[in-house]
């Protein structure tokens, strides 16, 4: 109850403290944004980790099923996400990746096919971003790869996500089994900064690529120039 | 209800009533589903999140520059040096300045008909139309022209051989060289300087170290200058009414009446060539000249010829013309008159040479000659490239001349007022989207790419309509032309690609094909077409790669084959009580700049103005005209008038007022629009006899209008207030080690660092508070304001590479403009001093210590680091800060789009009420350990970065082009950081304070300072005094201090 009435009371306050500056604002050379009264009461850019909640799927252009690809067909994560060892981005892969074996496997399926006009017509398909860090943080992938992390300490188990229903369709006058998948993504993590700090002050990784001066690696690494950007 | 959990409702409350459309996260903030598009193809030269480097060529013609543009995620955002270049290794200012003109908003989107808010063409129609227009001229006898910016290689080849009258001319240009050479040597170019290893450079007023001869001869100074080059230290003279930036670094200036430089430069050659012995054919071109008419005509004395002469004929001297400055009723004979000095004393072929820029300079003769042709109505079909002949020459009725072509077409990418008058703009691919080449000196061609598709703003799916609000339907100029070409017969190939490969086909036969004499004679066909050569483009690619080719030419000295006629020394005329010198702006130059943001904000180097024109006046003159700084005064020529503020400075002659052509636009985008005036307007059309602008030709009055202009400067006074911020040395003592490593470092300033009480040294006492541990790294900089020259590019590329917004006027008067790096200007008696000013990354930072939230501490690097995150606002750290080097946001800033596209990704753009500073480029940092870290294959602790990659990585030791700052970590014993440290001439401002900078300066070299007494370490107020101030701090105790200081104390 409490929470709520504080909550109120404070979204009218905000609202009715909007500064009126309509004329500064709109300059077509320095144009700034609008803003309310006491912004020290907001974190800067008002977001912390972006994007879903945990737990919860996002809609997604294809069904795409990391299960399938990952455990089923054991394809390696780094065979379609080759940047993650190379740079910060991880890299979500290149249709001409999904192409390499979709030339060949279950190109008859509705999904594929769709993949396919995509690649085709040049138009790259719009995954809606489940695990998003706010734009003042800085992480490489790169380097977590690198000192040894796994792709499931942050992605959770991802390899059994996205677990596949099949459903009889026809098609051109055939049927077949067409996959459907209801959860595309969740993020199992939260991405919060002191569930980062949990690794950076403690990830086994460290002892064991910095040995004697593992405590000045970790020194390091809770450092707030680490990743704050 | 803890304090969290407020804050989070808090947020959710004000959150929910300014956004929708978002999801609820954990933390119950409501923030926005962001998209993922990854590529169909991916690049094959693109990471995602990792730069790619494109070598390009930046800015034209003379000046042209090879660098390295930053390639992120499909656009670029900065620009580097190309340091495997053997021609100009460092980025000029204008690179930045053309990086933000790339994402200007005011860009034309399209080709469009009838000026500036034309309607808009189709590239096929508009292609037509030139094709149609450039065929029916031809059958009608009527001329082809060409009326653009200096442009070099192919560009200068396919326009020659389409145009009947090709003009090339700038404002602010070259043609009073290019005269004086087809006048002496017979051959029109404008000559090549190497400054390195001068020893003394005497200047009629060029501006040098900024707007003139591109970063090589600033770069060629530095070095002149720098005792480790050549056991020298240069010495600089200026000869001239008026002391701009370049003119500030001088040792020497020797104010002259306007006019009469030619006849000083003279008088010194005749007395040189009498002390050298010279009797070759310069000498009877020189003609005769007495010593003490010239001085009368100066209005300086005799002596001082001699005393200019005498240093001259020491050797390795080298003169500079006059350029803009003096560009008098004599600009082509004082352009001769220094050639012929530099022959007559054995100068030529080490320090000015023949094989410099050889592609066409026009005079504004010509394009005067042109208007009248246009007048005439015998035009057909005219271009217009990147110049703006409407602005600069005013008098001159160019607007209502070029109305009378039969058609005219606009290249110009940008809106300006003579684009406004063209019929058909087609907006060409600029530097970083077109293929071509430059040639600024013979023997080296730049070769010029696409570093980026053409912009867009927002995602367009293909095949969706097209609309020109999405992106900027851009092409290359040289496409044009080979339509036009191919219309006329005079070009075979199908496309520009094809005219350059061909072009580019005979460098490689010259330097592949011919030079392989050991194999096979190539065939037939390789012969008459040698880019269809097998190995052709493999060649090119590794030359695209390097961004340039270049063959060994032996510099050539220039020999003297005919004469020019001499006149008398040629004042300004008119009515009019004052000299009018007309000085391009520091930054915008001769206006080309003028719709960059970053250039109108960043302040003057000598005044500290922005956004604005202002009169500069002598303090003697205003006091008898009864004005002071920011007064409203008229300006009134024969020509013309304009109003102006009073800008009061002891940079001008008493007789003479001196203005900044490049502002006063009326049509030339949002941000340089009625800024300022234009003083273009008082001058008139005045050339001298060979024909080149002469600009110093105008007389004017001056008249108080009463009231107060609306100037506003961003410096807060003239001297340092004797707090070591502007120190110096004296040569000829720094002259016996030079910049040699020395025990301690600061020997000849004598301020580096607070002495302790003897008793607590004795203690092993040495500091109050216990410094920071680095045990890897602390990062450094230091800062050579002898090298320094107050050009300003380190702060234009800190803009760009840390996303600084721009403020605009009306915020720099409430004091909130955001620079990281402000170039203090100091005037210490007739020395003038350049001090960049950062964040000092104090070891005892008083900011630190006033921080109610942590926001600001002080990381195991040795960074003053900032976490905006944490920021509160309450703006403490500011007013503890010596330096001045916080910035604090007052409102979220917002980039007009493109601008945007533009933005660093790795440094986050700030919101309101955070304090903000120097980062040392934390994001480069960064990168580079992770890549030392990937290289090394190591992830072994003590693996640090070497320090030769360190030494140029912040943005700003980057961009300058004298190489004035060092970066680098201090616990590198031996490494350039340290080294520079132990320089006799290191020193702290304000080191009384003990904060103990990571930012050290190395103080100017003076030919006047005093000389210091026994370097006893003293911690002299004013260096000139140090020898005194010395007392009672002993030197004896030097040698045990040092163990303790504040480097050597990080190391352990």
């Amino acid at each position: 109850m409490l929470r709520s009435v504080s909550l109120m009371l404070a979204a009218a306050l905000l609202t009715s403290c909007m500064v009126k500056e309509e004329e500064r604002l709109n300059d077509p050379r320095f144009p700034l944004e609008p803003h309310l009264i006491l912004p020290v009461w907001f974190p800067s850019n008002g977001q912390v980790a972006a994007g879903a909640t945990t737990g919860q799927a996002l809609d997604q252009p294809l069904p795409f099923s990391h299960y399938l690809h990952a455990t089923k067909n054991q394809i390696d994560c780094e065979y379609c996400h080759v940047s993650a060892r190379n740079s910060i981005h991880g890299g979500v892969p290149q249709l001409a990746t999904c192409m390499n074996c979709h030339k060949f496997v279950r190109t008859k399926s509705p999904n594929i096919k769709k993949l396919k006009e995509h690649f085709d017509s040049g138009t790259p398909l719009e995954w809606n971003k489940v695990h998003d860090l706010p734009d003042y943080v800085h992480f490489a992938h790169n380097r977590h790869v690198r000192a040894g992390v796994q792709c499931t300490e942050c992605h959770g188990q991802i390899q059994l996500q996205g677990q596949p229903r099949y459903e009889e369709e026809t098609v051109d006058g055939e049927t077949m089994q067409v996959v459907k998948v209801d959860e595309v993504m969740i993020r199992e993590t939260t991405l919060q900064m002191g569930w980062c700090l949990d690794c950076h002050a403690g990830h086994p990784s460290i002892d064991q690529n910095y040995g004697d001066n593992a405590d000045l690696r970790r020194a390091e690494l809770k450092d707030c120039w680490t990743c704050h950007k | 209800m803890n304090r969290r959990n407020f804050l989070k409702a808090l947020g959710l409350g004000g959150s929910a009533s300014a956004l929708s459309a978002c999801g609820l996260d954990d933390n119950r903030y409501y923030t926005p589903v962001e998209q993922i598009l990854p590529y169909v193809v991916k690049p094959e030269s693109v990471t995602p999140g990792t730069p790619t480097f494109f070598a390009t060529t930046i800015t034209r013609g003379p000046e042209a520059h090879p660098v390295l543009a930053k390639h992120r995620d499909g656009r670029v955002v900065h620009v580097g040096a190309n340091t495997r270049s053997p021609w100009m290794a460092s980025i000029p200012k204008g690179a930045m300045l053309e990086l933000q003109k790339h994402y200007s908003p005011d860009r034309f989107k399209g080709p469009q008909a009838n000026g500036n808010s034309g309607s808009t063409v189709s590239w096929e129609d508009g292609v037509k139309q030139v094709v149609d227009a450039v065929a029916a001229a031809k059958q009608s006898g009527k001329k082809i022209a060409w009326l653009g910016a200096y442009r070099s290689g192919s560009y200068a080849s396919i326009i020659a051989s389409i145009c009947d009258t090709a003009v090339f001319w700038e404002p602010m240009g070259y043609e009073a060289e290019a005269n004086a050479a087809e006048a002496l040597f017979g051959t029109r170019m404008i000559p090549r300087y190497d400054l390195d290893d001068a020893k003394y450079v005497l200047s009629f007023g060029a501006d040098f170290l900024n707007s003139w001869g591109g970063n090589r001869v600033a770069g060629g100074w530095s070095k002149a200058r720098s005792h480790t080059h050549g056991h020298h230290v240069a010495r600089f003279a200026l000869v001239s009414p008026y002391r701009d930036q370049t003119g500030a670094n001088a040792d020497d200036w020797y104010a002259v009446k306007p006019g009469s430089q030619a006849l000083v430069a003279r008088a010194v050659a005749r007395i040189v060539a009498t002390k050298t012995g010279y009797a070759g054919p310069a000498l009877a071109a020189l003609g005769n000249v007495d010593t003490a008419a010239a001085a009368s005509a100066a209005g300086i004395e005799a002596a001082q010829i001699e005393e200019i002469a005498a240093h001259f004929a020491a050797g390795d001297a080298v003169a500079l013309p006059g350029g803009p400055a003096g560009a008098s009723g004599s600009a082509t004979e004082l352009a001769a008159a220094t050639f012929l000095l530099n022959i007559v004393a054995g100068s030529a072929p080490k320090l000015f040479s023949a094989g410099g820029y050889m592609a066409p300079v026009g005079n504004a003769a010509d394009v005067q000659a042109l208007v009248a042709a246009l007048e005439s109505g015998s035009v057909g079909v005219l271009f217009v490239d990147d110049c703006n002949p409407v602005h600069a020459l005013p008098n001159v009725n160019v607007k209502d001349a070029i109305a009378k072509a039969g058609l005219s077409v606009a290249f110009t990418s940008h809106p300006d007022e003579t684009t406004d008058a063209c019929k058909l703009i087609l907006p060409a691919a600029d530097a970083f989207e077109d293929w071509g080449d430059e040639q600024p000196v013979a023997g080296v061609t730049l070769l010029r790419q696409p570093t980026m598709s053409p912009l867009q703003i927002r995602y367009r799916p293909p095949g969706a309509e097209e609309r020109v609000e999405d992106g900027w339907d851009v092409r290359s100029a040289g496409e044009v032309l080979v339509a036009a070409g191919r219309a006329l017969g005079v070009v075979t190939q199908n496309d520009w690609r094809g005219y350059l490969h061909a072009r580019w086909g005979m460098v490689y036969k010259a330097l592949v094909l011919d030079a392989a004499t050991d194999e096979a004679p190539a065939d037939d066909a390789a012969a008459m077409a040698p880019e269809k050569d097998a190995g052709f483009a493999a060649w090119l690619a590794g030359r695209l790669q390097e961004g340039f080719v270049a063959t060994t030419t032996a510099m050539m000295a220039p020999t003297v084959t005919g004469s020019i006629p001499w006149q008398d020394a040629t004042p300004p005329a008119g009515a009019g009580q004052y000299n009018l010198h007309v000085t391009p702006h520091a930054h915008i130059r001769d206006g080309r700049y003028a719709n960059s943001p970053w250039a109108q904000e960043l302040p003057d180097p000598m005044t500290g103005q922005v956004w604005d024109s202002w009169v500069e006046i002598h303090p003697e003159t205003a006091k008898s005209l009864g004005v002071s700084d920011n007064s409203k005064v008229t300006l009134k020529s024969d020509a013309g008038s304009v109003d102006l503020g009073v800008e009061v400075t002891t940079s001008v002659r008493p007789d003479t007022v001196a203005v900044q052509l490049g502002q006063g636009h009326t049509n030339n985008g949002r941000y340089a629009s009625n800024i300022g005036v234009n003083v273009a307007a008082l001058v008139g059309a005045a050339k001298d006899p060979q024909g080149a602008m002469a600009w110093q030709s105008a007389k004017v009055s001056v008249t108080p209008s009463g009231g107060k202009a609306d100037l506003i400067s961003t410096f807060g006074g003239d001297t340092d207030e004797n707090r070591n911020f502007a120190v110096h040395v004296n040569a000829k003592q720094f002259g016996e080690n030079g910049d040699a490593p020395q025990a301690h470092g600061g020997e000849l300033t004598g301020i580096h660092h607070l002495e302790l009480d003897k008793r607590l040294v004795e203690n092993g006492i040495t500091d109050f508070y216990s410094l920071t541990q680095h045990p890897t790294y602390r990062f450094g900089l230091t800062v050579d304001t002898d090298a320094c020259n107050g050009c300003g590019a380190c702060s234009i590329a800190c803009y760009a590479e840390n996303n600084l917004p721009i403020v605009g006027k009306e915020k720099i008067k409430e004091g909130r403009e955001m620079s990281w790096i402000r170039v203090n200007r100091y005037f210490k008696g007739d020395e003038t001093h350049f001090v960049p000013m950062m964040c000092q990354h104090c070891g005892h930072a008083p900011c630190e210590s006033v921080c109610p939230v942590l926001a600001t501490y002080h990381n195991l690097d040795g960074l003053n680091a900032m976490v905006y995150n944490r920021c509160v606002g309450t703006r403490y750290c500011s007013n503890a800060c010596p330096f001045s080097a916080r910035k604090f946001n007052y409102h979220t800033y917002v980039w007009p789009e493109p601008f945007n596209m533009q933005l660093n990704p790795d440094v986050v753009t700030r919101t309101m009420g955070v304090m903000e500073k120097c980062s040392f480029c934390v994001q480069r940092l960064r990168a580079v350990k992770s890549a030392y870290k990937d290289e090394a294959a190591s992830t072994e602790y003590n693996a640090k970065v070497p320090d030769s990659a360190l030494t140029r990585l912040v943005a700003c030791a980057e961009a300058c082009p004298t190489h004035a700052l060092t970066f680098g970590n201090l616990n590198t014993e031996d490494g350039a950081l340290n080294t520079a440290r132990k320089s006799s001439r290191n020193y702290m401002p304000l080191d009384d304070l003990n904060v103990m900078s990571a930012v050290n300066y190395l103080a100017k070299v003076s030919f006047h300072a005093p000389e210091a007494g026994h370097h006893g370490g003293g911690h002299g107020g004013d260096a000139g005094h140090a020898g005194e101030a010395g007392d009672g701090h002993g030197g004896s105790d030097h040698g045990e201090e040092k163990k303790h200081d504040e480097h050597g104390g990080d190391a352990h």
